[in-house]
């Protein structure tokens, strides 16, 4: 017997401070700060104010619409064009999980290991993933549920051995070059867009009240503990902030308390491991969710699920090193691509809505 | 086949079918009539048979018809009996079986005397406070034991039979309102279903009414106490009495039934939510410790602080197994030792312990077999694994899981399997019941009994995730 597949917008809400902030903690906050320095908290939020438009957008164009997202472009759109952007969505949504999956490779074999492991350690990371991705939609935000309280306890446990540690006054002056700062943007666009993910998960969102201030408070909380942890990051590390990738691993190793009991604080690290497998399979479930809908195949099958992590293993198996040469093709050449399947087409999707809902509206009168 | 009028034809019919030496055939004569008394003689209560039947229907003066011999027996329980195997099956489920000559109809009397031990407190569930009885394997006992602590009509109880050889008795009990109605008919649909030789224990009717057949994980509740069996059919469960077993079944199920004893609320609250956390952290303990440590004395020596490094570096010196063969070998004795000891007799098991313990883990320490770190986590972890004693069987597999993984890929196998075991225990569900229920989906109100739970005043709500009827229970604080 299994119960109703809807996911609760409580489910959404922890997966939007979950998963939305831990792809943020690796590379970003030392990418970010050598570009713009003592400023990078501020192009992240530059960013995160750009992410807070698309969250508008996907969720009120969630509201709006009156059937699942497929059936709405469909008669909107029709049959081939809607066949065409869900494939090509599918294909975005396994590119947007390799940056975090490169870079939990990168993490878990260049910090937890004393000599770094062969890459069949990772192969797992793939059956985990299709096993998540058959579990289906359900299964997947009831684990949230779960791993949000791991996500908070690391948080805690990072945060409370680091926090001490920072010299808070190199990160004057506050007020920055806005063109630095927006080339900080730049750079770390790759990392956001994770709003998108709610209008395709949208069409398994139970019928509750308070999405909209829900979702809004969620996505606040993410940033904010984002923009915290880069502040705290900039602030231990300096100008050689640039340099510390895979921060949490970084941040607490001058805590005092380590001294004492050890490195306690990789114990934070492994749990934001776990959440990031979660993080991956994300956007690896909705790739999947894409694929079903071009192909017209069910939800619980599991030709996608192999293909799309089959996939993805190949990927990381052809390109598994030089993790900044990839960064910087995906931002050099990807980039526009990224930018049209993450705010343009939402974008047209929800003008449209409007444009129906009005006609509607003067039709009945 | 129907009974005749001719009791000598009943007789031969019923006697061929009943041809073993325990069946006695007792004639007598009922005004002039020949008559017959039929039953089994270990399990009736033939003084019974006697005095409430075979003696008033001697004494009867006149016998014109039937009814006259229905108003002579002066047993509750007579049921009227037309066929030869209506009369066989209430032999054989103990009853006596009165036959008349002349008659086409028979009469059955509850006699039943089956053996039976006396209610003592389960030795799976011992308490220091609380109701010590423990149910037995009599079912009707252990009814008994239920409706004494629920004196309600609602209380609803179906006899059901299952076993094509064993005809074991399944009651199906439930509080009328209070359960969700969807898994009482789902269960009694599942146990009429049910198509075995016989049911020698309740656990035959956890495997055939669970979805997932091939699971570790337990998805139906069981217990030996009535006081729990009662708690549990007054937050709108369905329990499941079966004769001939001690252990009573009850559905749906939720992983943390599991962290929960009943003692947590007989006694202080404070010292109940601490004894959950530890059962919690015992379990962790038990599953992870023996998979972390060989972990990082594998891949990741930075996770263990530097004088614990020189101890366990100082320890292993000389050690001719790597971490995780010697972690699997005194895992392996352990199991062993704790197999042997659950199967020998008790005096014996306990110098098998003092052997194992004592002997066997010194000399290996001091022959240089296993490390005396390696020795007290498997003992750390042996002893966690008590904690909460109705998830050994599937502690165990887990900490095999983990420990193997660990040694192939350290941390990060750690890591994937426990996101694996999430993933499963998220998508899992125990007749509509979400496995991991309060936590996810999360319930604020379920959290009301959860890891840590609210003073019992202030549980006002039945458990939201049984679905039933009636949400709100009388208490304390509501009246």
């Amino acid at each position: 017997m299994q119960t109703a597949k809807k996911i609760s917008v409580r489910q959404l809400c922890f997966i939007i401070i979950a998963l939305f902030s831990v792809s943020k903690f690796y590379v970003l906050p030392a990418r970010v700060s050598g570009v713009s320095h003592e400023g990078g908290y501020l192009s992240v939020a530059i960013n995160f104010l750009l992410d807070f438009l698309l969250l508008l957008i996907c969720v009120y164009a969630v509201k709006l619409k009156e059937k699942p997202l497929y059936q709405t472009s469909i008669e909107t759109f029709g049959t081939p064009l809607t066949k065409i952007t869900y494939f090509l969505y599918a294909i975005y949504f396994i590119a947007k999980a390799f940056i975090p999956l490169l870079e939990q490779k990168n993490t878990i074999s260049l910090t937890f290991y004393e000599s770094q492991p062969t890459l069949l350690i990772f192969m797992p990371f793939f059956i985990l993933a299709f096993y998540i991705m058959a579990k289906g939609v359900n299964a997947f935000s009831r684990s949230v549920e779960i791993i949000i309280w791991v996500f908070f306890i690391a948080l805690f446990i990072i945060l409370a051995l680091s926090v001490s540690a920072g010299r808070y006054a190199s990160l004057l002056p506050i007020v920055q070059p806005l063109d630095k700062l927006l080339k900080g943007s730049h750079s770390s666009l790759l990392w956001f867009g994770d709003p998108l993910c709610i209008l395709f998960l949208g069409d398994y969102l139970s019928n509750e009240k308070g999405l909209v201030k829900k979702t809004i408070i969620s996505y606040i909380i993410s940033a904010a503990i984002t923009i915290l942890l880069i502040i705290v990051f900039y602030a231990i590390f300096g100008p050689i902030a640039e340099r510390q990738y895979y921060a949490p691993i970084k941040m607490s190793k001058y805590s005092i308390t380590l001294s004492n009991i050890g490195r306690f604080d990789y114990l934070g690290s492994v749990m934001f491991s776990a959440v990031s497998v979660y993080g991956i399979c994300l956007p690896l479930l909705l790739s999947c969710i894409c694929f079903n809908k071009v192909f017209n195949l069910k939800v619980n099958n599991l030709i996608f699920p192999s293909i799309v992590s089959i996939v993805e293993a190949v990927l990381l198996f052809v390109f598994q090193n030089e993790i900044f040469t990839h960064i910087n093709f995906f931002q050099t050449y990807l980039l526009p691509f990224f930018m049209v399947m993450t705010y343009i087409l939402p974008s047209v999707l929800l003008l449209t809505l409007l444009v129906k809902q009005r006609r509607l509206n003067v039709q009945t009168g | 086949m129907k009974l005749s009028s001719d009791l000598s034809k009943n007789l031969e019919e019923i006697s061929k079918i009943l041809s073993s030496d325990d069946f006695i055939f007792f004639n007598f004569t009922v005004c002039s009539k020949q008559a017959l008394a039929i039953y089994a003689e270990d399990l009736s209560d033939k003084e019974a048979i006697g005095k409430q039947a075979v003696f008033p229907l001697q004494n009867l003066t006149k016998f014109e018809s039937f009814k006259d011999f229905l108003t002579a027996i002066n047993v509750p329980e007579s049921q009227t009996l037309t066929t030869v195997s209506d009369c066989v099956d209430k032999v054989l489920a103990g009853d006596g079986v009165i036959l008349i000559d002349g008659e086409i109809k028979g009469v059955s009397v509850a006699t039943k005397k089956p053996a039976s031990r006396a209610v003592t407190e389960p030795p799976t569930a011992s308490i220091l406070k609380g109701p010590r009885e423990g149910f037995v394997e009599n079912a009707q006992v252990n009814m008994s034991l239920v409706r004494q602590r629920l004196k309600t009509p609602l209380l609803k109880y179906e006899k059901l039979s299952v076993g094509k050889f064993s005809k074991t008795m399944v009651g199906l009990a439930y509080i009328k309102g209070v359960a969700n109605d969807k898994v009482v008919n789902t269960l009694r649909d599942k146990i009429n279903k049910i198509s075995v030789d016989g049911v020698i224990d309740s656990s035959y009717i956890i495997k055939s009414i669970t979805d997932r057949k091939t699971s570790m994980f337990k998805q139906v509740g069981s217990t030996e106490k009535p006081d729990i069996f009662c708690a549990k059919l007054l937050e709108g469960r369905v329990g499941i009495l079966v004769d001939g077993s001690p252990i009573a079944l009850t559905a749906p199920f939720i992983l943390l039934e599991d962290f929960q004893s009943s003692e947590d609320y007989y006694i202080n609250t404070y010292r109940a939510n601490f004894s959950r956390i530890l059962r919690l952290i015992a379990v962790m303990i038990s599953i992870l410790l023996p998979a972390f440590f060989v972990a990082s004395q594998l891949f990741h020596l930075q996770f263990i602080p530097l004088s614990f490094l020189l101890t366990i570096v100082g320890s292993i010196k000389g050690i001719p197994l790597s971490p995780s063969v010697e972690m699997f070998v005194t895992l392996l004795i352990f199991e062993i030792l704790n197999e042997a000891s659950i199967r020998m007799p008790r005096y014996v098991g306990i110098a098998m312990s003092v052997v194992g313990a004592l002997v066997l883990g010194e000399t290996a320490v001091n022959a240089g077999m296993v490390s005396t770190p390696t020795i007290m986590i498997i003992a750390l972890s042996g002893i966690c694994f008590y904690a909460v004693p109705d998830l050994n069987e599937t502690l165990s597999v887990l900490r095999l899981m983990f420990l193997t993984i660990a040694g192939f890929m350290g941390g990060y196998g750690i890591i994937l399997l426990g996101c694996g075991v999430i993933t499963y225990l998220c998508a899992y569900e125990s007749f509509e019941t979400p496995y991991l229920s309060p936590y996810s989906p999360l319930s604020k109100r379920d959290l009301q009994d959860g890891f840590i739970m609210s003073f019992y005043s202030e549980q006002t709500m039945r458990p939201s995730f049984i679905k039933g009827k009636n949400k709100r229970r009388k208490n304390f604080a509501n009246g």
